[in-house]
């Protein structure tokens, strides 16, 4: 009977706790069960009582991002650690076969194929994958493949083969376009299958932009804060990059680049009327458009491409045109005080053979720099002649169209340099350095600063929210910071000393011969000055500076004089201590065998440790003392 | 004297919550990860980089949480989440990391130094509660704030007498909010086990804290 009982309080008690988890009052379970109310009522009170402790305070968000960022610095040694482990047998033949497939598919690539690629290198390299591939049938069989299955990297191999063999450049557009689609296609599939795939290139054109979603080719791709976007979204630019598919019929991005519209395109025609969706024709990948300067090579009439910008627009809304060059200038250089030589000087050198009626091209971006007869104008260098067409005062800042020349090795002339706006103020030089905490489109914020990124901001591969960071760029009107570079910088590494304050001079202490700076970030636990001995944890960064995350004030300093036995008689304490002193340089050790060191911050009060009793051999107390009621 | 024995048997009592928690939280039966964790855990679990920093903004508040609610000090809390998470590092690098379940795993970890902080600190120092790390001035009522430490501490002690079975299943469900489903994979057994434990657990809780 009472077993029975019991069994019934075990329900109720259960489907109590769920119903209060799920908002219910504690008077309305107990009305379901009237006749166990006085059984109930007590475990449910205790049952609150635990409930109570449950809210949790925040965590201070400095020490949670410096938490985070200790944890990102040793989690990237931990990966050089793991990818420089020694492997086995079938493991490196495992890694051999990956690399190869990897490296040819890197070097079949179009954007690295030389035009002129030897053909005994093509035909070796064909005759590698016939014999590594045909013989086993896998390029058959990969035909049907999509992304995630086991034979997509062959056929991937296989593709990048058929636009290697395409010489003629025609056919090999033609082909490329053919992939991009099937590309599509494949991703298409993916959503419909419901495959998780943590990878997959893609090209097509923007359609629609909404906040968190982009339309693209007819795919609808999610826009997470951590998605790295490059150049300025547009309706009807062409965007290529790489998406993730979490196997719930929806794509992730993460990365867009998205690639500059041609002049006229950004022009709007009056007379048309703007669709949202292109057609269902393959789109031809970006990469190709921009190599290939087939769709400007007749020359256009300036009339037709007139700016629309206003002078008053401001740089982000202009639409930058500049297409990736091989010779880009990694930082370019702004000059504080301008002063602009429009004119050619002396140092002009005419160039001989550049007849005006050879393809051109025209930018609109902001001049970066004015060396002599060589402007920068956004990404693009090029030079001026005594017939380039100045119309209004531009300078170092001032947002300009130029018409440029270009000429048969690739290089420019401008014939004509037209203001649309004047510097609005003269951007200043930044850098900076520091972890980077988010990444949000184009807003980076690294070390506490916003910073913005265009598609002319060179970024490092592969940086990520935690690492650090140099960031060179220029802060425009209205104070936002662009990023003109972003460059991984090795993680800080930690130090841990300790010793005697022998100078406080501002932010700056030095202990032990060792000088660091305090900032506001620093945990300072007690009232350390000149003379006192404390424990210090700091990051050393790459340029040789070092950050005190925390410094910690021993307390009472003993010294071996001060060391008295005790005058309590002695009791059943199993060791009385006796014990000699711990030094007072000594540095706690991490309170637990964990060799990752950014952890073990001192806290709480300054409560001076007694001396353990008799502490166990290799079982060192942990530094923190932090109190427990017993 | 009295004090000290009840510290050694307090420590005894830890050492086979430590070991019968081991068995307790299991990671084959633990908690499935949803499906995006997968990709994540795999990606992880070869040191890659972005996924292990995804994997700690995914976990590091519930285990926060977590050690919080066993220790009730934030600054040991972090120190302790810290050392969880540098454990992980460790198990990837040396290729011993989660086999089954990841949550399982890491709290297992958690779990286990906590045991270890309370068995060190054990030995280490007493500390009466007067000494204990001073309130942060935050706006709240100061007296509640005592008043709430008191009852939390209260509290945390008449949870140390109870089986380490107990313990962990009042912790798991009514501080850590998780499932009856949730905490039976963790702890290896099944609901209904976990639903009689649950009521032995919270009648025990309540002797305890009875006046005498």
């Amino acid at each position: 009977m009472t077993q029975h009982r019991d069994d019934q309080l075990v329900q109720m008690l259960n489907q109590c706790c769920e119903l209060i988890a799920a908002g219910e009052s504690v008077s309305v379970c107990l009305e379901r069960f009237p006749e166990h109310a006085a059984d109930l009522a007590p475990l449910l009170a205790t049952a609150a009582a635990v409930r109570e402790l449950r809210p949790v305070p925040p965590r201070a968000a400095s020490v949670a991002l410096q938490r985070r960022a200790q944890f990102m610095a040793s989690a990237h040694e931990t990966s050089l650690a793991v990818k420089n482990r020694p492997i086995g047998l079938l493991g490196a033949l495992a890694l051999w076969w990956h690399k190869s497939l990897s490296g040819l598919d890197e070097l079949l690539r179009p954007r690295g194929i030389p035009r002129a690629m030897p053909v005994g290198l093509m035909g070796a390299l064909v005759a590698v994958i016939l014999l590594g591939t045909l013989t086993t049938g896998a390029v058959t069989a990969s035909a049907t493949a999509i992304p995630g299955d086991p034979l997509y990297p062959v056929k991937t191999l296989v593709d990048r083969t058929r636009v290697l063999l395409a010489r003629d450049t025609q056919a090999r557009l033609a082909l490329e376009q053919q992939i991009a689609g099937e590309h599509l296609q494949e991703v298409r599939s993916v959503v419909k299958l419901l495959r998780r795939v943590d990878r997959m290139r893609f090209a097509g054109v923007i359609e629609e932009i909404k906040p968190d979603e982009w339309t693209v080719s007819g795919l609808h791709i999610r826009i997470l804060p951590e998605t790295v976007i490059q150049g300025v979204p547009q309706v009807k630019a062409s965007v290529s990059g790489t998406v993730r598919a979490p196997g719930d019929g929806t794509l992730i991005a993460v990365l867009l680049a998205v690639e500059p519209m041609p002049v006229a395109a950004v022009a709007p025609d009056p007379t048309s009327t703007p669709t949202s969706r292109p057609t269902s024709t393959p789109v031809p990948p970006t990469r190709v458009s921009t190599k290939t300067p087939t769709d400007t090579r007749e020359p256009t009439p300036v009339e037709k491409v007139k700016p629309t910008l206003s002078p008053t627009e401001r740089p982000d809304t202009a639409t930058p045109t500049a297409a990736p060059t091989a010779t880009r200038t990694r930082t370019p250089i702004l000059t504080k005080t301008p002063t602009p030589t429009r004119r050619p000087t002396a140092t002009w050198t005419p160039w001989p053979t550049a007849a005006r009626s050879d393809p051109k091209r025209r930018i609109i971006d902001w001049v970066r720099r004015i060396d002599g007869s060589r402007w920068t104008i956004g990404e693009i260098t090029t030079d001026t002649d005594a017939e380039t067409e100045y119309i209004g005062d531009a300078g170092v800042g001032s947002l300009v169209e130029a018409e440029l020349l270009v000429r048969p090795d690739g290089s420019y002339l401008a014939l004509l340099i037209k203001e649309l706006g004047g510097p609005a103020a003269t951007p200043e030089l930044w850098e900076g350095s520091g972890v980077v905490q988010s990444i949000a489109g184009d807003r980076w914020t690294v070390g506490g600063t916003v910073v913005r990124i265009d598609g002319d901001t060179q970024i490092d591969d592969g940086i990520q929210v935690g690492d650090w960071v140099t960031v060179n760029g220029e802060r425009r009107s209205g104070g936002e910071i662009w990023a003109n570079s972003i460059t991984k910088l090795p993680p800080p590494e930690f130090r841990q000393f300790s010793g005697q304050v022998e100078s406080i001079n501002g932010d700056t202490w030095t202990v032990w011969g060792t000088s660091f700076k305090v900032t506001g970030d620093t945990q300072i636990t007690g009232d350390p000055g000149v003379g006192d001995y404390v424990d210090v944890e700091a990051l050393e960064f790459p340029d040789g500076s070092v950050v005190a995350t925390s410094i910690y004030l021993v307390p009472d300093t003993p010294t071996p004089t001060e060391v008295t036995p005790p005058t309590a008689p002695p009791t059943d304490t199993p060791a009385p201590p006796t014990d000699t002193p711990v030094p007072p340089t000594d540095t706690p050790a991490p309170p637990t065998d964990t060799p990752v060191p950014p952890t073990a911050i001192p806290s709480g009060a300054p409560t001076p440790e007694p001396p353990s009793p008799s502490p166990a051999a290799g079982d060192t107390p942990t530094p923190q003392a932090n109190p427990l009621p017993s | 004297m009295g004090h000290e024995f009840l510290m050694f048997l307090l420590d005894i009592i830890l050492w086979a919550l430590s070991f019968g928690t081991l068995s307790v939280i299991q990671g084959d039966n633990a908690r499935a990860e949803d499906p995006d964790e997968q990709g994540l855990l795999d990606r992880a679990s070869r040191a890659d980089p972005e996924a292990i920093g995804a994997l700690y903004d995914r976990y590091v508040g519930r285990i926060y949480n977590y050690i919080y609610h066993r220790v009730g000090q934030a600054d040991l809390a972090e120190d302790l989440t810290a050392q969880v998470f540098a454990r992980m590092l460790e198990a990837i690098r040396e290729g011993r990391a989660w086999r089954t379940s990841f949550s399982g795993w890491i709290y297992r970890i958690a779990h286990n130094l906590v045991i270890d902080h309370y068995r060190r600190r054990s030995r280490a120092t007493f500390v009466e509660l007067e000494e204990a790390s001073p309130l942060v001035a935050d706006g709240a009522d100061p007296v509640r704030k005592v008043e709430a430490r008191l009852e939390g501490e209260h509290l945390r002690a008449a949870l140390g007498k109870l089986t380490e079975e107990q313990a962990e299943v009042i912790a798991l469900r009514f501080l850590d909010e998780f499932s009856i489903a949730e905490v039976a994979a963790m702890m290896n057994k099944t609901e209904g086990a976990i639903k009689a434990l649950q009521y032995r657990a919270v009648l025990a809780l309540r002797r305890v804290m009875q006046p005498a």
